[in-house]
């Protein structure tokens, strides 16, 4: 991607910059094969197999959300991505998730924000269709947490999808109900 | 009477998937606009790259019974118009 500089402002009118995280919907970055893309924005997937997108939904608390600093390194821009999200409560569903998913080495999430929109963390950005380009700096991995906490407060189950990226991630156009069909 | 998804698509080009693409991923699904004329990447379709119909079952939650999708091949005009968007697994005869 060439240096560009482009007009940049507020995103809409405030209700519409709405922060946080409804759901996601994530899946192991092996069951993508291919990556479809029109103007910087990923229009589909090509999944190995279908009922590979899980969703993951998550407290209405205003605890989940996804991060994407940037930072410089020796000249070396990168950024350490992180979605965080939290479900209340622990069961042995829960601890066999937990114990499932950490061990995936490369994830890619679909996060869907509570104004809509949808960024797809996992992998670099990507300009032109083809076959996905996972974050080149460090994979993308879930980091789970089992939290009794004391009485005062609720047992929960936290997530902290990290990686470390080159660029920042992607939108997508892809509903719920497109997920759900892959 | 020509298939729908074998029918050569206008101009004569035939488009199919990737043998190679097929052989490593067997069970190849993705999605295209529903109208290929007017796109609409948010009302798209689920279609089968491995060559032929793919049924998913979708479990009985709270709120709905179980069903069964059925998943049609790519028609050949799915294949072009995939192929024109760059998809790596797609390749003109």
């Amino acid at each position: 991607m060439a240096c560009e500089i482009v007009n940049i402002g507020t995103v809409g009118d405030c209700i519409a910059a709405e922060g946080g995280l409804s759901h996601s919907y994530v899946t192991k970055l092996s069951n993508i094969t291919a990556v479809t893309v029109a103007a910087g924005v990923i229009t589909g997937f090509t999944m190995a197999s279908t009922g590979a997108w899980k969703k993951w939904s998550y407290d209405t608390d205003g605890t989940s959300s996804y991060a994407q600093p940037g930072a410089l390194n020796n000249n070396v821009f990168s950024t350490n991505q992180e979605a965080f999200v939290k479900v209340k409560g622990i069961d042995a569903a829960s601890v066999d998730a937990a114990n499932k998913v950490k061990q995936c080495c490369d994830v890619v999430a679909i996060h869907v924000m509570n104004n809509g929109t949808r960024l797809v963390q996992g992998l670099e950005y990507m300009e032109a269709s083809g076959a996905p380009i996972k974050t080149k700096k460090g994979n993308t991995r879930v980091v789970p947490s089992v939290l009794t906490d004391t009485s005062a407060n609720e047992s929960r189950s936290e997530y902290r999808i990290q990686g470390v990226a080159s660029s920042f991630s992607n939108t997508t156009t892809l509903t719920d109900t497109a997920i759900a069909a892959l | 009477m020509a298939n729908e998804s074998t029918a050569p698509v206008k101009g004569g080009k035939q488009y199919k998937i990737d043998p190679n693409a097929i052989f490593q991923f067997p069970l190849m699904v993705t999605v295209v606009p529903q109208n290929l004329d007017k796109p609409d990447w948010t009302k798209v379709k689920t279609v089968s790259l491995s060559g032929k119909e793919q049924k998913k079952v979708h479990p009985e939650t709270k709120e709905a019974p179980e069903r069964v999708q059925i998943i049609e091949a790519a028609t050949q005009e799915q294949l072009k118009f995939l192929f024109e968007t760059g998809h790596p697994f797609i390749i003109e005869e």
